[in-house]
């Protein structure tokens, strides 16, 4: 068997960027693209400083994050570990970036040059038109490995066969090699030396292993005291950044998506009960439509849309999909047919829908204040409580749902009540479990405004509707308004503001010299 | 490696006995009469004082003959206009040299005042054979040296030329071709063109195409690796990249050949550098230079330990009239690994890879120091020395002592492409060319006091 991996010795890495000079020229990637890096950490404080450099890039894991979510396979893994990425089938919906917890994808839609706007004569055959607008990466220079097994040359000993950065290494920090083969160069360094995975605890199993000191060294200081607060630390493209690679599109398909499931919904409760609601449920189908609208002007290459229908084995943005199909098929058929059935049915796959779409959020490993698992009840409770908050004031604007209009209100109610109750659990599960601070600084920021117009609001204007039957309709709209409002706020936040990635860490700081490894640092999260 | 007379390794120094002393300069920094260490090769001048060639531009020194501007200065790949001290002084210097020459591949600071410029080619589209290997004024060790070939990758853009090319035509038009031939015969390309058992000398009286210089170059340097059994040209380097042969790693110390030659180490009583100290005050003093005094106490046996902060403040103080107190950070400045000796700043990508690198582009400050001056991340500041004053982004971090100022590299940029648009400090401008800084080899360092102002925040 086969497993390649790539070891970095951070004991003798210099920080001198020649691998990533050379990964830029071997690879042609545009200005900026550097699938391999190499990342500057200062940690301490004056005068107990220490800095380290550390080379990433794609960590080609046993369980890759980005190949899960992929909705269309065009992520993929070899038997022998190699992560890669299929340009003709990727549809450039960017969910392997924002899945990925080592920032080491990358979408470019339009060549870029050196020079910026002047292409130079060197430069006639810029970035591969074939992977302009979707997912790229670094392959390992699995060109160069395949033509070294074509060859019968050991990749990462014969340099034909090697990864260029691994080639280009001056300080023989870099190396590649087959971990399986217990006599490899690899395995030798890792058995020579203590080493460690980067984010290990997040289970991805890391097929690069950082090398921090001689196995026969002094023990490594324990990893208890991470030096992790901001301001003790430069820490400028090591720490946790704001996601870019879904704004506020990506955010209108959340956002679209909840509030017209949640009204399909009722709705369709309504139709039970006898009371016509095919405006509304049209309402929730565009609704839906809208979100996928602007989703879809997000895609790279929104031609190929279809392939996002080929892993559903996986990929909750092709359950989406799918569900999504359903819902407009069954709610198309619905509202011509009037089959009450129908109407079940629809909403049956518009809270599919909602469910996967919280889930999408919950397998984004690459963005802790997504991942947590609180995120799906807190996508799913809004979702019907902005529902909710149309429906009601549907309820007073609409004479035929007139009927459901102190149901409707009751309903939200306890809807935004529940909901709040699931936001401040989502909340103290980041503040304990540990996220990036920038991420926590927004939430709290939020958290006020939220609990105050999602649920304070909603539930005094409410009561006062049930107190004031004369200034009832207006109250239950401003109720449902508020409640609304605050929902698509939140999704709105949670996707542009609050999207701060796993950033880097290290697990110890190498050994300078003689003595222990030092501590771990992450910089820019909040530990508990 | 040679043993001297007197037991120690025998090191070339400029002579200092009363009858070989040269009292007249012979080029402007006057290494040979003022520093003995750093003897006479053609490296020597830039060892050696060379701030003193421009400062006595403006300001002739006691007893030497007044510097004159050179009638032809010829530039190659050097840009002083931003990459010496007092850039201002160094620049009104240059301006008033009559006729000044330079080989360009692109537009930089210094070529911009050029009356004539050379269009060199760039090391892509060049032809060069380079030594490679052993441990002579490199840094890294190595098993092997050699030689490697510089082929060119791409056809030379617009007019330029080959630096052989245009060194050929210059020493044909100015009818310098014996000459010019002769020296490459001896080894100005990097290698001897004869030896004990080959000779590929090219023929003084012709004028050479580039490639007819190289190949000679490539087969004496075939022959010296291998003692004149082969003789490859370029043709071989074209199809091989590089030739080398083994080094020993003892040759990588100078330990075990002078305990084969029984010399004595010269350490810690270095009796030669104090008698050459006080045979060189003895010239000095006899020809009324006393302005070199300062540095003639650093010739000691046994070094005393100085106190150069209080040197470097005392000098700026009484030199600019200031109050040093009001001069609170030292400037330094560091080499960048990207930028190596700034040859290359002026590609994207070299600026690219060193944005992956803290402390590029701006005045590197501890965070704690910023802090009591309201200093920010990203706010940019005045930087003022008693000389001149620069302004940049503060980029705080913690590894970096709080009396402390740092900018890379030198990127006081106004003309070169790319680079000019960096907006990136230097400390050069701040940096005044003080004899009473110079030490006894000619010497100084990239330090200077300086203040820092918050101009506003990010």
């Amino acid at each position: 068997m086969t497993r390649w991996v790539m070891l970095a010795d951070l004991e003798r890495c210099v920080g001198c960027q020649t691998c990533t000079a050379a990964c830029r020229h071997a690879n042609a990637t545009s200005p900026a693209v550097q699938w391999r890096k190499v990342l500057d950490i200062e940690s301490g404080t004056y005068p107990d400083v220490t800095r380290s450099f550390a080379p990433v890039g794609c960590q080609h894991c046993d369980e890759p994050p980005c190949m899960e979510v992929c909705p269309s396979t065009a992520t993929r893994q070899r038997p022998d570990g190699i992560v890669t990425i299929d340009y003709e089938l990727c549809i450039g919906c960017a969910y392997c970036v924002v899945a990925c917890p080592y920032q080491a994808r990358f979408k470019v839609d339009a060549p870029g040059f050196a020079y910026g706007a002047v292409q130079l004569r060197s430069e006639s055959a810029p970035e591969d038109p074939h992977r302009l607008g979707v997912a790229q990466k670094c392959t390992f220079c699995v060109d160069r490995v395949n033509y070294g097994i074509g060859l019968g040359i050991t990749p990462g000993v014969d340099p034909r066969a090697t990864p260029a950065c691994v080639n280009s290494c001056i300080a023989d920090a870099l190396h590649f090699g087959n971990l399986d083969d217990p006599d490899s160069n690899v395995s030798k360094l890792l058995r020579e030396h203590r080493h460690f995975r980067m984010h290990e605890g997040l289970g991805t199993g890391p097929g690069f292993y950082y090398l921090h000191g001689r196995a026969d060294g002094a023990v490594a200081l324990p990893q208890a005291a991470p030096i992790s607060a901001l301001g003790s630390i430069r820490a400028k493209g090591v720490e946790p950044w704001l996601q870019s690679s879904w704004d506020w599109r990506a955010a209108a398909n959340f956002m679209g998506g909840g509030a017209g499931a949640g009204l399909f919904l009722l709705a369709a409760l309504a139709g039970l009960a006898g009371i016509p609601s095919d405006p509304l449920a049209l309402v929730a189908l565009a609704l839906v439509a809208a979100g996928l609208l602007c989703v879809g002007l997000e895609i790279g290459r929104p031609w190929r849309f279809l392939n996002v229908l080929l892993h559903p084995q996986q990929s909750w943005m092709t359950r989406e999909s799918i569900a999504g199909l359903a819902f407009f098929a069954l709610g198309l058929a619905a509202v011509w047919s009037g089959s009450r059935t129908m109407f079940a049915a629809t909403a049956l796959a518009g809270l599919g829908f909602l469910y996967c779409q919280a889930r999408i959020l919950a397998a984004a490993k690459g963005i802790p204040a997504w991942r947590d698992p609180r995120i799906v009840p807190l996508i799913i409770t809004t979702g019907l409580c902005e529902g909710a908050g149309l429906f009601l004031a549907a309820a007073v604007m609409v004479s035929p749902l007139e009927p459901m209009r102190t149901a409707a209100a009751a309903g939200l109610a306890v809807l935004a009540a529940v909901r709040g109750v699931v936001w401040r659990a989502y909340l103290d599960s980041l503040e304990s479990g540990g996220a990036p601070i920038r991420t926590l600084e927004v939430l709290r920021a939020f958290h006020l405004w939220f609990l105050l117009f999602g649920l304070l609001v909603p539930i005094v204007l409410i009561a006062a509707a049930f107190m004031t039957p004369g200034a009832g309709a207006a109250l239950c709209v401003a109720a449902g308004s508020c409640a609304f409002a605050a929902g698509w706020a939140l999704k709105l936040v949670l996707i542009t503001r609050a999207a701060y990635n796993q950033g880097f860490a290290l697990a110890h700081l190498p050994v300078r010299g003689s003595g222990a490894a030092g501590p771990s640092v992450k910089p820019g999260w909040a530990m508990q | 490696m040679k043993p001297g007379p007197d037991g120690f390794m025998e090191y070339p120094m400029n002579p200092t006995g009363k009858n070989e002393w040269m009292a007249r300069p012979q080029v402007r920094s006057a290494h040979r009469t003022l520093v003995p260490l750093v003897a006479n090769s053609p490296w020597s001048q830039a060892l050696g004082p060379t701030h003193l060639a421009w400062m006595m531009q403006s300001e002739p020194l006691a007893a030497l003959p007044a510097a004159s501007p050179p009638d032809v200065w010829i530039v190659y790949r050097t840009n002083p206009a931003i990459s010496f001290w007092d850039t201002e002084t160094l620049g009104a210097a240059m301006a008033r040299f009559p006729f000044v020459v330079c080989f360009a591949y692109t537009r930089d600071e210094t070529n911009h005042v050029a009356d004539v410029l050379l269009p060199d080619c760039t090391d892509l589209e060049g032809l060069q054979l380079l030594r490679i290997g052993g441990t002579k004024y490199v840094e890294q060790f190595w098993d092997y040296q050699g030689f490697a070939l510089r082929d060119p990758a791409v056809p030379p853009q617009g007019e330029a030329r080959d630096f052989t090319w245009i060194a050929t035509e210059l020493a044909k038009r100015t009818g310098l071709i014996e000459q010019y031939n002769q020296a490459i015969n001896r080894g100005a390309a990097g290698v001897r063109l004869f030896g004990a058992n080959y000779d590929f000398s090219l023929d003084p009286a012709k004028a050479h195409g580039v490639e007819t210089v190289w190949n000679a170059v490539c087969r004496a340097a075939s022959a010296e690796l291998t003692d004149g059994v082969e003789s490859d040209g370029l043709e071989y380097y074209r199809g091989h990249g590089f030739r080398v042969k083994s080094f020993p790693r003892l040759h990588w110390y100078l330990y075990p050949k002078l305990v084969s030659a029984g010399l004595r180490f010269e350490q810690p009583y270095q009796e030669r550098l104090f008698r050459i100290g006080k045979e060189l005050g003895r010239r000095l003093h006899e020809h009324g230079i006393d302005w070199w005094d300062r540095q003639l106490e650093e010739y000691e046996a046994l070094p005393h330990w100085r106190d150069l902060a209080a040197l470097w403040e005392g000098a700026l103080a009484r030199h600019f009239h200031v109050a040093i107190e009001d001069y609170p950070f030292w400037l330094i400045t560091a080499r960048s690994m990207q930028y190596a000796w700034g040859g290359n700043a002026g590609i994207p990508l070299i600026r690219e890879l060193s944005e992956n690198v803290a402390g590029h582009g701006g005045i590197v400050m501890n965070a704690a120091a910023a802090a009591r001056l309201g200093i920010s991340d990203g706010d940019l500041v005045e930087v003022r020395s008693p000389l001149n004053h620069t302004r940049g982004r503060a980029v705080l971090c913690q590894g970096i002592r709080p009396d402390t100022l740092l900018m890379i590299g030198q990127f006081d940029h106004w003309a070169t492409p790319v680079a000019k648009d960096f907006d990136a400090p230097s400390m050069n401008a701040l940096m005044p060319m003080l004899l009473e800084l110079t030490d006894a080899t000619g010497s100084s360092a990239d330090l200077v006091k300086v203040n820092v102002t918050p101009l506003r925040t990010s």
